[in-house]
């Protein structure tokens, strides 16, 4: 029985040191999106957050070219550190997590079939509301629309 | 308010989709559009060299602290490391600096404040109306083209002039409140004064305001149909609109000119704008005094001026006295009062004439000589009345005289048979 306790204890000791540190609660969510204009390689650049990326092969998934690349896109990056990603003519949201020196595609959200004409993002913790135009809000998480709320 | 009765629907406005689509702000646009406006307040700050440009800029401080007051937790999220309060704050102190370089008399500046300050709450209220009215004249329409709610109708239409009563005085004593801050001629100000008051005109949306109570006004006027008192005082008020507004063109062309904007070629819009006020109202005027025969069927032909409707009313009524002096049935006096207890008493000649006579379009000789028309037509086709009072004299004097001998018969009858009785 001693042994057994002795047993027990260790174990707990050996599983609690190797789990990683995590240090919570943690919120990366920006208070606004940021707009940002890419240059002719395609690479954008926010001053605020000091985030810079190459939005080429998003335009490439997009539009299946991406000879153009000087677009602007609207991002925002939710409390949990997603990026939500998208542009004027897109018919998805694209939510990126981070990875080794890259942003790592998440999931890809189907908003509009015809093109969004002027979206927009606003920081509606733990969500992410997409307006576009006159038309209706809706409000995401990576893994999609959420039902329900505005 | 005989003119509410005369509200007649008009065609084509029956679907009336709202004006104001509503569009959520994103957050973006919000942050942007007060951090545009704080870099404007800030470079004024540094360009401002008069007084009034330094009341004018804390008039712009308070407004932007008002106007984006209700964003406050969004900018002090967003607006890093100042925030709302500490970007405001900023402003306040660079405008304290550049008074302080600037010398001012106390008194002037005690007095321009209070001048901007109605400049400030007057603009608010042109917005605050401006939208009201927009809302009216969208409810005029709707309620018109229901044809049920007469009584909402005519309330609505009450309110909404007054409404654009008010919204046209105001913007004229905004204006006038704006010029008062520089206490001169404006052909005695500089040209970086005059730019000053260009800016601010701008700002303030007077060009546009001005535009648009024009509009609002003509819209009005095609969606409803007064009286001819009525539309007179809308003429009178049209006529005070576009005077004040001579006198206005002239300072602003002269504001335009020097400050080199574009608005100086776009002055004579308002006054092509007036002069359509102007002729849609005339032609009002004609259309919905014509409509008041059509609809109780008085054939009178079609007019569309003073003398033509004196001319078309007198050939109907000798037409009508020729046919009642030959003509001897009995609908020759139906047909008069037709004409004179719906039509010419009840209606034209309190709330048509007097408006025409007003307006010096018809003489008082020419209204008399309708009148002695109507008169000479009503005894042709009247039964003379003495007449009538001679015949019911004698017909009450046979009865009385019938009564009295009854009576008389009646009590000598019993007078005798009591004489019988006592004698017996």
């Amino acid at each position: 029985m001693k042994f057994a306790s002795i047993a027990i204890v260790l174990l707990l000791v050996t599983i609690t040191g190797c789990s990683p540190l995590s240090l919570k609660p943690a919120d990366f969510g920006w208070p606004v999106e940021s707009v940002l204009k890419a240059d002719s390689k395609g690479m954008v650049q926010e001053n605020r957050y000091q985030l810079s990326f190459n939005i080429r092969p998003m335009i490439f998934a997009e539009t299946g070219d991406s000879t153009n690349a000087s677009i602007i896109v609207r991002v925002i990056r939710d409390r949990a550190g997603y990026y939500f990603i998208t542009a004027q003519g897109f018919k998805h949201v694209y939510v990126f997590g981070t990875g080794d020196g890259a942003l790592t595609l998440e999931s890809k959200i189907m908003i509009s079939e015809t093109g969004l004409n002027a979206p927009a993002f606003n920081a509606r913790p733990p969500h992410v509301q997409l307006l576009n135009g006159s038309g209706r809000p809706v409000l995401l998480s990576k893994s999609g629309i959420q039902e329900g709320g505005e | 308010m005989k003119f509410l009765h005369s509200v007649t629907i008009v065609a084509g406005l029956l679907a009336v989709p709202s004006l104001l689509v509503s569009q959520v702000r994103s957050d973006y646009e919000v942050t942007q559009a007060f951090e545009r406006e704080a870099n404007a307040i800030s470079r004024a700050v540094t360009d401002a060299n008069t007084v009034v440009e330094c009341v004018d800029i804390e008039s712009r401080i308070t407004e932007l602290d008002s106007t984006y007051r209700e964003f406050k937790d969004l900018l002090d999220r967003a607006l890093y490391p100042d925030g709302f309060e500490g970007r405001l704050a900023k402003l306040t102190g660079q405008i304290t600096y550049a008074k302080g370089k600037i010398t001012i008399i106390e008194t002037q500046y005690d007095r321009i404040t209070e001048l901007e300050t109605q400049v400030r709450e007057l603009s608010s209220q042109v917005q605050q109306l401006s939208g009201q009215n927009t809302k009216m004249l969208s409810e005029v329409r709707r309620l018109s083209a229901s044809k049920l709610t007469i009584d909402s109708l005519n309330a609505v239409i009450i309110k909404l002039r007054q409404g654009l009563r008010d919204r046209d005085n105001l913007i004229f004593a905004l204006v006038d409140s704006l010029f008062l801050q520089y206490d001169k001629d404006v052909t005695a100000m500089s040209d970086q004064e005059k730019r000053g008051v260009a800016a601010r005109l701008d700002r303030r949306n007077v060009f546009s305001g001005i535009k648009q109570s024009i509009d609002d006004n003509i819209r009005f006027l095609e969606s409803t149909t007064l009286s001819g008192n009525d539309l007179m005082r809308i003429m009178d008020e049209q006529a005070a609109f576009a005077s004040k507004w001579s006198g206005l063109g002239k300072k602003l062309a002269d504001v335009y000119v020097a400050a080199k904007s574009k608005r100086e070629t776009e002055l004579t819009t308002i006054d092509t704008m007036l002069n359509r006020w102007k002729s849609t109202l005339g032609s009002l005027f004609w259309r919905s005094l014509n409509d008041i025969f059509v609809r109780n069927e008085v054939p009178i032909a079609v007019f569309s001026t003073a003398s033509e409707f004196q001319a078309n009313i007198n050939l109907y009524l000798d037409e009508e006295i020729r046919k009642a002096r030959d003509e001897k049935d009995g609908q020759r006096y139906f047909r008069y009062q037709a004409f004179a207890d719906s039509v010419w008493f009840g209606n034209v000649e309190p709330n048509w004439i007097p408006a025409m006579v007003k307006s010096g379009d018809l003489s008082q000789p020419q209204v008399e000589e309708i009148e002695d028309k109507v008169g000479e037509w009503k005894d042709i086709v009247s039964p003379p009345l003495t007449m009538v009072y001679v015949i019911i004299a004698v017909v009450m004097l046979v009865v009385v005289l019938y009564l009295y001998r009854r009576y008389s018969k009646t009590r000598q009858g019993s007078v005798d048979a009591g004489g019988e009785k006592a004698g017996g």
